[in-house]
């Protein structure tokens, strides 16, 4: 192994003559010019891309794959340096050997600045912690069980409303009654929940913890005031007796929208009352929801049976108490173009599940993030099935708002397959963090900073290298530098801007020299599908792993680079795998913003904004009309000063 | 149109309809107004709209239905069945809604003085010697004027015009 001094040279992979031909550079000459940059210690020329086409490596190697957009399938002690050419050069203003030599040199000093990869073998704890009652944590129990994890089910004191029956769990499974969780510490693979169930605490060992919560449904709260009966859905499919000629409302809602599930029920009973002669059946909501299955056909049998569907506000159709103490709903309905009045004989509510009482006390304990509505699903596309903000967490069912079987079926599915992969026995793992103990002032910064709740403290952070997302927001957040992102540190991050920054300035006109760090889950598949650039220009682009990973220090090296300008593109904030990445990235290039405005330098020269990874015509556009702005305010102070000089 | 009130709608109204002939397919409607979209007669007069019609039918509004003036506007082109998703033949269901309306004693004068016709000529018009000179020239036939064939149809039927059509 070779000492941390020595710099680490890598092996250059040219793609086939034909391609590198596309793209208008000669194979030879580029060949010998890279052979001369400075980290590559030998060019080979492959014939195909195949795993096979590196030909005989060292167990460390460090690869630069030019022209590849992604690594080869190789062991993963071989760091891999992809270069897209493809996507990258039109992006770049000058001759085309240049702007390829250039972005090759980029990935050569960010191959030769990465740390020494240490592997090591991870035994995770196969055990795995239930919390909840009810079907779903019976099915859980039952589907781990079957998969042979040994199972340790907490069923928390029971919550007055809930509409529980207990969960059947096979016998080998351990059970613990009327828990309350008191902590969770540890990583995914090897979680300590400390539980305590009548004053006696036990410390449960688990790789991973479901969340699965118990089934609590409710109607909406109406503030309703009036004589006319109104009953649960629960309590009508108890008692569905209906007057014959009598007038039947069933009101989804009001103030929120029915779940699938929810709407299913809802449709089944009307149908069940419509069915009946005699009865007028009515049901009013403001949506009626058919993606799920089996709702469609309901729908229809709904309308067969002779239910009048009425879409009312989200508010609830407006109510008026009549003489008779008897409530008279009036709504606009715009197929007949008239006010609809309903004097109802009886209101069915729709129920929906609400969060567990438990839950929103449990999320503060044990580093959950709730989502809005107070279940344990981030409201973020990224994180449907079972996923929480922890890995190794995880919450279906009624913990996550989930009330129909097939979804929670998907979800138990999709648990297992994660705690499947998450405690596959002897995985190897890397650390993802450098951390210098030296300039650490434990300020735990990144502690607060982390998304994914991934560091510990000892005297130091430590980073867990199963449950880290690897966005570096911690790396971003820490004022010392203490933390540095593997294969994403400052210095990489610099060596990258350095080669790419230095190249000669074509042309008579001013073309202005922009910087775009992007996220790469989002920005760099814009980039690659966006269309080619119609008029001159120089873009330098820098993937990073989230937005978030963007310090003031990048921003203000890029301009003293030369950058004219400098765009920060982040993911849609319901879309960002991080969810903070987003909104950390925006408040950072803002407050370098307004620090350069102190200094005299125009605000325009910086940019934020989010994207979708299939938004590349809109990154084009954002960069040409960003192009224009800076052509209008030219050449940047420093990089005027620096050329006078 | 002013409110409408439920309390006095008839629930079995819809399916009073959909038991006929041809308008089968009315309680399939969700009204997503693609036959609306198209309709050439509501182009002119937007309150002709047959999915509004739909709805008045599904709401059981029985009186305002077969005596509104608007059934009896359609220029059967045939385009909402051809347009219609869920296969709901609009075009037949206003035959059947006419025939509830006509059962109902509704209808349109015009209607009336159309019988009238049909009884006295067996045609629309009455065949006069103009006609049949024109017919002449042309090498046809002339034409009789026998309503029998008619009136053996029409039976017992006599209009009487009733409701507000």
């Amino acid at each position: 192994m070779k000492s941390m001094a020595e710099p680490f040279a890598s092996i250059l992979l040219l793609p086939p003559d034909e391609y590198l031909a596309g793209l208008k550079l000669d194979p030879e000459r580029l060949a010998a010019a890279a052979g001369g940059l400075a980290g590559v210690s030998e060019v080979r020329r492959v014939r195909a891309w195949q795993a096979e086409a590196a030909g005989p490596l060292e167990a460390e190697a460090r690869l630069v794959l030019v022209g590849r957009r992604e690594p080869l399938p190789l062991p993963d002690t071989i760091l891999q340096f992809p270069v897209d050419l493809e996507t990258c050069m039109p992006w770049l203003d000058g001759p085309a050997e240049t702007r390829a030599l250039a972005l090759v040199r980029a990935a050569a000093a960010e191959a030769s600045l990465s740390g020494p990869v240490l592997s090591r073998v991870f035994e995770p704890v196969r055990r795995v912690l239930v919390w909840g009652d009810g079907p779903a944590a019976g099915s859980m129990v039952e589907r781990l069980s079957r998969a042979g994890f040994p199972v340790f089910l907490a069923r928390p004191i029971p919550d007055g409303n809930s509409s529980e029956s207990p969960a059947e769990v096979p016998p080998e499974v351990e059970i613990l009654d009327e828990a309350t969780w008191l902590a969770l510490d540890g990583f995914a693979g090897r979680f300590s929940a400390l539980l305590d169930a009548g004053g006696r605490t036990r410390n449960i060992e688990a790789g991973a913890v479901v969340l699965c919560g118990r089934p609590c449904l409710e109607p909406a709260p109406t503030g309703f005031d009036f004589d006319t009966p109104v009953t649960s859905l629960s309590g009508f499919e108890a008692d569905p007796k209906i007057e014959p000629g009598s007038r039947l409302v069933f009101l989804s809602g009001p103030g929120r929208a029915a779940t699938s599930a929810g709407m299913g029920r809802l449709m089944k009973a009307a149908i069940e009352a419509g069915n009946r002669t005699g009865a007028a059946v009515f049901l009013l909501a403001p949506e009626i929801k058919v993606a799920g299955p089996g709702l469609e056909r309901l729908y229809a049998e709904a309308r067969q049976a002779g239910v009048s569907f009425v879409r009312v506000p989200a508010s609830g159709p407006e109510p008026e108490r009549l003489g008779d103490g008897r409530v008279r709903f009036a709504v606009y309905d715009p197929l007949a173009r008239a006010r609809l009045l309903l004097t109802p004989d009886r209101i069915v509510l729709d129920e929906t599940l609400r969060p567990d009482e438990a839950l929103e006390g449990l999320a503060a304990r044990i580093g959950l993030m709730l989502g809005p509505d107070g279940f344990a699903a981030p409201d973020n596309v990224l994180f449907l099935s079972e996923a929480t903000n922890r890995t190794g967490l995880l919450a279906i069912g009624p913990a996550r708002g989930t009330d129909s079987a097939d979804g929670l079926d998907r979800e138990i599915g999709a648990a297992l397959d994660e705690i499947q992969r998450l405690l596959a026995p002897g995985r190897k793992v890397t650390d993802p963090i450098r951390v210098d103990i030296g300039r650490c002032a434990a300020c735990l910064c990144c502690i607060r900073s982390c998304p994914v709740q991934a560091l510990g403290f000892t005297h130091r952070p430590w980073p867990d290298p199963v449950a880290c997302a690897r966005c570096g927001l911690c790396a971003a957040e820490c004022p010392s530098d203490a933390l540095q992102l593997e294969g994403c540190s400052d210095d990489q991050v610099k060596a990258r801007l350095a080669a790419l920054m230095d190249r000669p300035r074509t042309g008579p006109d001013f073309t202005p020299r922009l910087v775009l760090f992007g996220c790469r889950r989002s920005a760099l598949p814009a980039l690659a599908a966006a269309p080619r650039p119609r008029s001159p220009m120089d873009l330098v682009f820098i993937p990073l792993p989230c937005a978030g990973r963007i310090e003031d220090d990048l921003i203000l090296t890029a301009l003293v680079k030369g950058a004219d300008g400098v765009m920060v593109a982040a993911c849609h904030t319901d879309n960002c795998r991080t969810q903070q990445g987003g909104p950390k990235a925006r408040q950072r290039i803002e407050r370098v913003g307004r620090l350069l405005a102190e200094a005299g330098l125009e605000p325009g020269r910086l940019l934020f904004f989010t994207l979708a990874p299939n938004m590349g015509a809109e990154l084009a556009g954002r960069t040409a009309e960003f192009s224009r702005a800076v052509t209008e305010m030219g050449p940047h102070p420093f990089s005027r000063n620096r050329e006078a000089s | 149109m002013s409110d409408i009130d439920l309390d006095r709608a008839d629930p079995g109204f819809k399916h009073e309809v959909a038991r006929r002939r041809g308008a089968e397919g009315i309680k399939r409607c969700y009204a997503c107004g693609a036959c609306s979209a198209r309709c050439p007669v509501g182009e002119l007069n937007p309150d002709f709209d047959p999915r509004r019609l739909i709805r008045l039918v599904v709401l059981g509004l029985r009186d305002e239905v077969l005596s509104s003036p608007l059934l009896w506007v359609c220029s059967t082109c045939y385009t909402c069945q051809e347009t219609c998703p869920e296969g709901v033949d609009f075009t037949e269901v206003l035959f059947v809604l006419k025939n509830m309306a006509v059962e109902a004693g509704c209808f349109p004068p015009t209607l009336g003085a159309q019988v009238e016709l049909l009884k006295n000529h067996g045609r629309l018009y009455e065949i006069t010697d103009f006609e049949n000179e024109k017919r002449a020239e042309l090498g046809l036939p002339p034409l009789d004027e026998r309503p029998d064939d008619f009136l053996a149809l029409l039976k017992d039927f006599q209009p009487e015009t009733k409701g507000d059509a």
